[in-house]
């Protein structure tokens, strides 16, 4: 590159290079469109539309300030939070018990206590300001740590429903076998005094995860993770009875060779259109050749998004999974702020 | 849309907006948004797909406007907010099956992309996409959305001298690995 071609490659004075004009028309396809547009479309407008917009829709543009105003205030209440600050906690029935003593109605859960119920009693904790989990029967949870953005408890056994409302990752819930993170959802989690625990979403997704492994499991969907194993391949709860098996063996014979393969086969012959999901979660387990099984027979379930190959689906090209998971059409975790009605449920 | 090196914020006009922004004034937020939207679109650029980038963009902005007060410097607002644009990429490909078992990871880097498929457009993004961090970012600022070398150091905060040295090594680097695509840029079906 020459002394003028490199000016204008720097600030586009001098002497133009041609391949470098080529790749400005080419990529300029990507530019960012009018930002300024972009930002108003999903913020309040400017000073200066509002002065124009003023003279003719006063009465609306009142509204949308008010209404800019409640959402800013709500989201600042919402998503602030002090460290170590205690939840609130109150009974639903029975009498639970909070830091090994019977709670009042209405109480506070701090940092390091439990919140246990027996087969009576229910109890209602809330997560910051963030959404609510409900202690049903039979379980002890305990509360690790709680700053903005960042929460954490332990369900040591028993059952939660949660609702969140908040971005990925502002919850998390340690289990014996994973530790389950709110991807901004509502889901409900049991877990067997033996540890093994099963997440069922009903809302957004939930990602499950161990240092070797994670798994992120869209609404309508479940998966079971178990001690020493981790989380196994989520799958949707209206699957055959025999996928659903053959997904729970395929999970826990990793040293059995025979059935493993076995389980796989039977996955693909039994899966529909729908539990794409766990094929595409099973890329991740298996061998290349296998891979290639799956890939096969993803492709006949739902085709191969536009623009990408198998080749590129079986080397687990990022760009094509990520087209194969969008392909299926069931949203993806930062849609969290378009499950706002989860929000109106507490 | 380029802008012009007078519209890049000082280091004055930027601590008022931030200092506004903070208050909760909208306008002085959407000043700062409009200033740097095409630095941070072109770091998402390097990073993710174009579709992805610009859903992204707004998430960065939304979470910027959110976390302002923990912006500790007011004099490095670009720096602060790419650095929540790369930490979101980073959480897009996390979550959307980024982790990859070691085994895919070689086999992936063994294997040749098929680049047969792609436009010419996608193309360039993509070996672009595939050079060190340092020139990706710089290029699909310069080339992609237009800013010029003086525009991406002030809206970095990077020394004038790494920007030069970025746009440089990596226009060098992107001319070589261009050469070796199979059809190589510009002898494509449908151009020249």
């Amino acid at each position: 590159m020459n002394k003028a071609s490199e000016d204008y490659l720097w600030n586009k004075a001098g002497e133009s290079d041609p391949e470098v004009e080529r790749l400005e028309t080419l990529l300029g396809s990507f530019r960012l469109q009018s930002p300024q547009l972009m930002w108003q479309e999903t913020t309040t407008p400017t000073r200066n539309l509002l002065s124009r917009a003023k003279l003719r829709w006063p009465p609306i543009l009142a509204l949308a300030a008010v209404f800019s105003v409640v959402v800013a205030f709500f989201i600042r209440g919402r998503f602030e939070w002090l460290p170590d600050k205690a939840w609130q906690v109150s009974a639903l029935r029975g009498a639970p018990r909070l830091a090994g003593k019977a709670m009042n109605v209405n109480a506070n859960l701090a940092v390091g206590q439990t919140i246990e119920t027996d087969a009576a009693s229910r109890a209602r904790v809330h997560v910051a300001a963030l959404g609510v989990v409900d202690v049903e029967p039979d379980s002890r949870m305990r509360l690790i740590a709680t700053q903005e953005k960042r929460h954490r408890m332990l369900l040591e056994f028993g059952t939660i429903s949660v609702h969140m409302w908040a971005p990925p990752f502002s919850l998390a819930v340690e289990t014996p076998s994973a530790v389950l993170f709110d991807l901004g959802c509502a889901f409900t989690l049991h877990v067997e005094k033996g540890g093994r625990g099963t997440v069922h979403v009903t809302s957004g997704w939930v990602e499950f995860e161990t240092p070797s492994r994670n798994i992120v499991i869209p609404a309508g969907a479940e998966a079971v993770a178990l001690p020493l194993i981790g989380p196994g391949t989520p799958y949707y709860t209206d699957a055959t009875t025999a996928f659903k098996a053959s997904v729970t063996d395929f999970d826990t014979h990793h040293d059995d060779e025979a059935v493993r393969t076995s389980a796989l086969r039977s996955i693909l012959d039994t899966a529909r259109s729908r539990d794409a999901v766990t094929l595409l979660t099973l890329l991740n387990q298996v061998s290349p050749l296998e891979r290639r099984m799956i890939v096969d027979r993803l492709d006949k379930l739902v085709p191969l998004p536009a623009g990408y190959t198998r080749d590129e689906i079986v080397a687990l090209q990022t760009d094509a999974l990520n087209a194969y998971w969008q392909a299926l059409h069931i949203g993806n975790p930062k849609s969290w702020v378009m499950k706002w009605k989860d929000a109106l449920v507490y | 849309m380029t802008l012009p090196v007078s519209t890049v914020p000082g280091p004055h006009d930027e601590r008022r907006l931030i200092r506004k922004a903070r208050t909760g004034d909208r306008a002085a937020f959407g000043e700062l948004y409009r200033q740097y939207a095409s630095m941070v679109h072109g770091l998402l650029l390097a990073r993710v797909p174009p579709d992805v980038a610009d859903d992204l963009l707004q998430e960065v902005f939304l979470k910027a406007m959110i976390q302002l007060n923990q912006l500790r410097d007011d004099d490095h607002f670009g720096a602060w907010i790419a650095a929540i644009a790369r930490n979101r990429a980073v959480d897009h490909h996390r979550h959307a099956r980024e982790i990859q078992s070691s085994e895919g990871l070689l086999e992936l880097l063994s294997m040749e992309p098929n680049y047969s498929l792609l436009s010419e457009a996608q193309l360039a993004l993509t070996v672009i996409r595939s050079l060190p961090d340092a020139y990706r970012e710089t290029l699909t600022m310069r080339l992609a959305e237009g800013l010029s070398g003086p525009e991406i150091a002030v809206l970095t905060g990077l020394t004038p001298e790494s920007v030069r040295v970025n746009l440089h090594r990596g226009m060098k680097l992107l001319r070589e690995r261009l050469r070796q695509v199979d059809p190589p840029v510009g002898k494509r079906s449908g151009h020249e």
